[in-house]
């Protein structure tokens, strides 16, 4: 009797945290995207490069400086569970996609960011690459899921003019809550 | 001093090479952190204290790096490179390296 008063408590709490997982971390992603899509309306304006060389710098412009920035996002509850059912029938984990990605866009956004508030109005030489800080590596057993992208560019100004152009081609939308 | 990630230094030319100069640090979040993260876990969305102890770590790292970089006479540093490295579980390691140039305005 006492064991399965037990199990009920246990499986009580597990789905209150699912609920709890599901209903936050739906809020959460959304807010977040549509807080993405203002802020890179506004960035789309700089011009950024992937490449080594200064596109077209400014004679007598300021001189050129490295800015970074760095992004720690963790999953919530719900997604993870669900991950574990991907995870023994194999397939593309489309919650931890979408996770990446707003890592990456919120990275990237922050850079833009940084180098508008120096006075800069460009950057190049942009590198994104993804960091082991939850210690996945070391302590696979871990069960917290978070991804942390760390972002290096040289800011500096140029006289290209950008007249704002177009929005690149959307992603394939993604079902957010599809794993 | 100058520190950029690409292999010149636009409107400046380099005119002696210092050599190889790097920086690093390891750091680790403290409990109250990780419980907050625990937290966070469950919910999803960003973690602000870990990323604050990024960006500070990293910082750390390049003073570090320029740190050296003043000491062999340069006053810039070209070509900067980041890596990370899991130490243990709730520590990495960051580190810097680039190369300690002098570089003079080009007229």
């Amino acid at each position: 009797m006492v064991d399965f008063i037990g199990i009920l408590i246990f499986l009580g709490f597990t789905l209150l945290l699912l609920i709890l997982g599901f209903v936050a971390g739906t809020i959460a992603e959304k807010r977040h995207l549509s807080n993405l899509d203002q802020r890179e309306d506004v960035n789309r304006a700089m011009l950024q490069t992937q490449s080594k060389l200064f596109l077209q710098p400014k004679p007598g412009g300021k001189t050129p400086t490295m800015i970074h920035s760095e992004t720690v996002v963790a999953s919530d509850y719900f997604k993870n569970w669900l991950s574990g059912f991907r995870k023994f029938f194999g397939g593309e984990m489309k919650s931890y996609y979408t996770l990446m990605e707003r890592g990456r866009r919120e990275t990237l956004a922050k850079l833009i960011e940084q180098a508008r508030s120096m006075g800069y109005n460009a950057v190049c030489n942009v590198r994104i690459e993804p960091a082991d800080i939850s210690g996945a590596v070391t302590n696979p057993k871990k069960k917290s899921v978070m991804i942390c992208i760390i972002a290096t560019a040289t800011a500096y100004d140029t006289d290209v003019e950008t007249a704002s152009p177009p929005k690149p081609a959307a992603m394939p939308p993604i079902k957010p809550q599809q794993v | 001093m100058i520190v950029v990630n690409t292999e010149t230094v636009a409107g400046y030319r380099v005119v002696q090479v210092k050599g190889i100069v790097q920086g690093n640090t390891v750091r680790a979040k403290h409990a109250g952190r990780d419980i907050a993260a625990g937290f966070k876990n469950l919910v999803g969305g960003e973690l602000k204290g870990y990323t604050e102890l990024l960006t500070e770590s990293r910082r750390e790292a390049i003073e570090r790096m320029m740190g050296q970089a003043q000491q062999l006479g340069a006053n810039a540093i070209v070509n900067v490179r980041f890596t990370t490295s899991a130490v243990t579980s709730g520590a990495a390691e960051l580190y810097a390296y680039g190369t300690a140039v002098v570089v003079q305005p080009i007229q």
